[in-house]
């Protein structure tokens, strides 16, 4: 198995004296879509800054495709062209005044012909959807405008592996969408995306793998329709069930589902399932019971 | 603006500072507007001593936010390949003729005002 990112019992302290990981170990394949859950100050943050040299673990050992990082010039220059961070905070990420020039400046540090840099910038405007923003100036942005410049920014380098914290926080369900739909794009043409994120549902429906983080370590991982019906592991990590799966596991309680049958992962999932055998069974059931 | 210190060959620190120091300045407008309207909206601003207080309390926490946002600022700029020179696209600007026609004209139009004004040529 090839493992695109690793962090083998990391830990680090920061200055202040504030313990962010105790002993976090976490791989991530290739090409996978993966969610990395937990309460705030679990240190899912921290986490992101080791994935590209940002801070350097204090115990433990990280890799990038197998090699170890290492923290000289090239190799980390190398690392964050290949491994792209979008923070939570457009804000603290936004530097310039204009948007055009905020994007180029991934593909410039690159050092990158200027023709390469236009059309890096020009596609990565166009994924986001703010080709019409370019010429604004970055203060005159709405929060979700800031958080989507942000995203053209890190996209416009090309990254391997992109990782996002938060992206969908603080956006209308309409942008939610396309940035989701954007990350499934990213993720057919070969992107390894990983998003932190505190909304279940929407972990559950899009990941294809999911780590739970609690006090610095990760105390949980699996397939979502694994993971997500341990009621005692999301508790221990401030989560709720999603709806989906408290649906699921009320429907088998009272006896509306076969054993077989796996936890619908979306809304197309349920449909299906109530069309189907055991769904036909499901809404016998519940007339039956006069409830549900 | 930058494009423009940049040709005039001013040092390239000169020219990112003066870039930060543009950025920022909304920024930091925009956290003092939110820090005023949650105090107004507890009364801050009520009195006279409320004010003083508030008003104090707004700058301190204003000067604690800018350190710590400069903080997050470098780290996400060191995410994206940051060593130490802010590298950005310039947009490129033709020469126009028209642009220098217009110029020029204006500027022969406004001396001429001015020498006009002072008695001269007549």
């Amino acid at each position: 198995m090839k493992y695109i990112l690793e962090a083998r019992d990391v830990y680090f302290t920061y200055p202040d004296g504030t313990p962010a990981l105790k002993g976090a170990s976490l791989a991530v394949e290739e090409g996978k879509r993966v969610a990395l859950l937990g309460p705030n100050g679990a240190g899912k943050t921290t986490l992101f800054l080791h994935f590209n040299g940002i801070l350097r673990p204090q115990k433990g050992k990280v890799f990038y495709a197998g090699q170890e990082l290492r923290y000289d010039r090239r190799f980390l220059k190398q690392l964050r062209r290949e491994v792209g961070i979008v923070f939570q905070d457009p804000d603290s990420q936004l530097f310039s005044a204009s948007v055009f020039q905020e994007v180029s400046f991934g593909p410039m540090n690159l050092g990158l012909p200027r023709e390469e840099v236009v059309r890096l910038v020009e596609e990565a405007m166009e994924a986001t959807e703010i080709s019409a923003l370019r010429d604004k100036p970055t203060h005159l942005l709405s929060y979700g405008q800031k958080k989507r410049v942000c995203l053209a920014g890190v996209l416009a380098m090309k990254p391997r592996v992109l990782i996002c914290d938060e992206p969908t926080a603080g956006l209308d369900p309409k942008y939610a969408r396309q940035i989701m739909d954007l990350f499934d794009r990213l993720h057919r043409k070969g992107t390894t995306v990983i998003l932190a994120t505190h909304d279940v549902d929407l972990a559950y429906a899009w990941a294809d793998y999911a780590y739970f983080m609690d006090g610095g370590r990760v105390v949980g991982e699996g397939l979502p329709q694994d993971v997500f019906r341990d009621a005692r592991l999301l508790e221990s990590c401030s989560l709720a069930r999603p709806w989906l799966v408290e649906f699921y596991e009320l429907c088998r309680h009272m006896g509306w589902l076969g054993e077989d049958l796996l936890p619908p992962r979306s809304m197309e999932d349920l449909y299906r399932l109530a069309g189907g055998e055991g769904g036909r069974h499901f809404f016998k059931g519940a007339g039956q019971n006069k409830c549900g | 603006m930058a494009c423009f210190l940049r040709k005039a060959r001013l040092p390239a620190l000169w020219v990112e500072l003066f870039c930060l120091t543009y950025r920022f300045i909304f920024v930091i407008m925009e956290t003092a507007e939110k820090i005023y309207l949650s105090q107004s909206a507890r009364w801050g601003y009520a009195s006279l001593q409320n004010s003083y207080r508030s008003l104090g309390q707004l700058v301190s926490v204003l000067l604690v936010r800018s350190l710590y946002r400069s903080r997050a600022l470098y780290t996400a700029l060191l995410a994206r390949g940051y060593d130490g020179e802010l590298q950005v696209l310039e947009e490129r600007f033709e020469v126009s003729g028209k642009n220098w026609a217009f110029i020029t004209g204006t500027g022969a139009v406004l001396l001429f005002l001015a020498l006009a004004g002072r008695g001269w040529p007549f």
